[in-house]
């Protein structure tokens, strides 16, 4: 009697098995894509990269030059694992910590009141004259965090180097 | 469960040998395939971790060394206060501070929006002051300073007018380009409690400002025109510095490029 549902249940949840590397891949992807931007925008101009983790007041001037000069690279880095998808789930976990700490500084930034430019995606020097708005930033950020917390839990995923990795390896190579 | 004794009773046991054969190959293979697994974890634990950790290692010693060659504009131009000849001296205005070559005929106007607390502000001075300089002399560009105070919350001392009032004391006198060099060299830092008054008359005298100025500054006068440049900035929905107009519409390309590139557009 109760056969027909449990084969279909099954059936889902052997649909599901299927989908979540596909799932995974794309993800990574999308996620790879946010830090590469975010990297690409400001490794070019560090002067202000610096500068900009200097407004928003939080750090000693030192350390926030150094995450300034370090940040654009760590994001470019973090973008090129995971489109690889090499170390996956680290990689995920890393842009999650990141994330983390990006929504603290633009929450405090909101919560200080301080008018600035988040400097999520690079900035100009110049403001473009639209007051920064911290509720979509952070909605923003929240979804990209979501994204690598699924990449972080769901790491097997298709066209990635781990799975590769993952293949036994054959006896004579052992 | 139980071992099988094949010497004793052969047939009846022989097919229960062959079976615990099979078995004991199975477990073997399973073992062996086992094995084989653990070490392709091991292998791939390693390659991940050594992958993400190079990664990691490579971003930041390319930060480091990218970033300490890469100083701020501004920090080169600490010490490089000097103003190219032949810079027209200010006159103020009821907006703010206008620089421009007596020749000048049919001039771009650029206008600066800045707070000297600023640190963008600065670095921006830093990267277009000799293109802008350039632009001034040639007669192409008239250059109106608007020095508007809305990060007084960051010093202690109210900086950013007190900076803004010295400043204005400074374009009376005609220096107003040459007194902003030295306050940006010296910019204190956000948070910070400014610089002293007595401070803004020494180096407004390094500049060669006369007594006048001294006595401008302690009068304290030019707060109330800090003020109105500040509201009139403000009803024009200008929130942050620096903003830069040309020709009345803003731009946002923050390189002396961009400037140049947009003076030109203009002319």
């Amino acid at each position: 009697m109760g056969r027909a549902p449990d084969r279909a249940a099954r059936t889902t949840r052997s649909r599901i098995a299927e989908g979540l590397p596909w799932a995974s891949a794309l993800a990574r992807a999308g996620l790879a894509a946010v830090f590469a931007w975010a990297g690409l925008a400001k490794v070019g101009d560090l002067a202000l990269s610096r500068l900009t983790v200097r407004s928003y007041q939080l750090l000693p001037e030192e350390l926030a030059d150094l995450i300034g000069n370090v940040l654009p690279f760590v994001e470019l880095a973090l973008a090129l694992l995971l489109l690889v998808g090499l170390g996956t789930r680290v990689a995920a976990c890393l842009a999650g910590l990141l994330l983390v700490t990006f929504i603290i500084g633009v929450s405090s930034l909101w919560i200080r009141g301080i008018e600035g430019a988040c400097g999520c995606f690079g900035t100009s020097l110049l403001s473009d004259g639209n007051p920064a708005s911290y509720p979509l930033i952070l909605a923003r950020d929240l979804a990209f965090l979501i994204l690598a917390a699924f990449v972080a839990l769901v790491p097997k995923s298709r066209w990635s180097v781990d799975s590769m990795l993952d293949r036994p390896v054959p006896e004579e190579n052992l | 469960m139980t071992t099988p004794k094949t010497g004793r009773d052969a047939p009846a046991s022989s097919k229960a040998a062959r079976r615990a054969n099979r078995k004991q190959e199975l477990a073997a293979r399973k073992q062996a395939e086992a094995a084989a697994a653990a070490k392709a974890r091991r292998r791939r634990k390693l390659l991940t971790w050594s992958g993400v950790a190079a990664a990691m290692v490579l971003a930041v010693v390319l930060g480091v060394v990218v970033g300490s060659n890469s100083s701020d504009s501004a920090d080169d131009a600490a010490l490089d206060t000097s103003v190219a000849a032949g810079f027209p001296e200010s006159t103020r205005t009821d907006g703010g501070v206008v620089m421009v070559a007596d020749d000048a005929q049919n001039p771009v106007r650029v206008e600066l929006y800045v707070d000297l607390l600023c640190p963008a502000c600065r670095e921006y001075e830093a990267r277009v002051a000799d293109t802008l300089e350039r632009l001034v002399i040639d007669g192409r560009v008239e250059l109106v300073v608007h020095p508007i105070a809305i990060l007084d919350g960051l010093s202690t001392t109210e900086y950013s007018s007190r900076a803004a009032a010295a400043v204005a004391c400074a374009a009376d006198e005609g220096l107003f380009w040459q007194y902003q060099k030295v306050l940006y060299a010296e910019q204190p830092a956000e948070g910070s409690d400014g610089l002293s008054d007595q401070r803004l008359v020494e180096l407004g005298t390094q500049v060669g400002l006369p007594a006048a100025f001294q006595e401008c500054v302690d009068s304290a006068t030019e707060a109330a025109w800090v003020e109105q440049v500040t509201d009139t900035a403000r009803q024009a929905g200008i929130s942050s510095t620096p903003t830069v107009l040309v020709d009345g519409g803003q731009i946002t390309g923050g390189t002396a490029g961009d400037l140049e590139a947009a003076v030109e557009a203009a002319e």
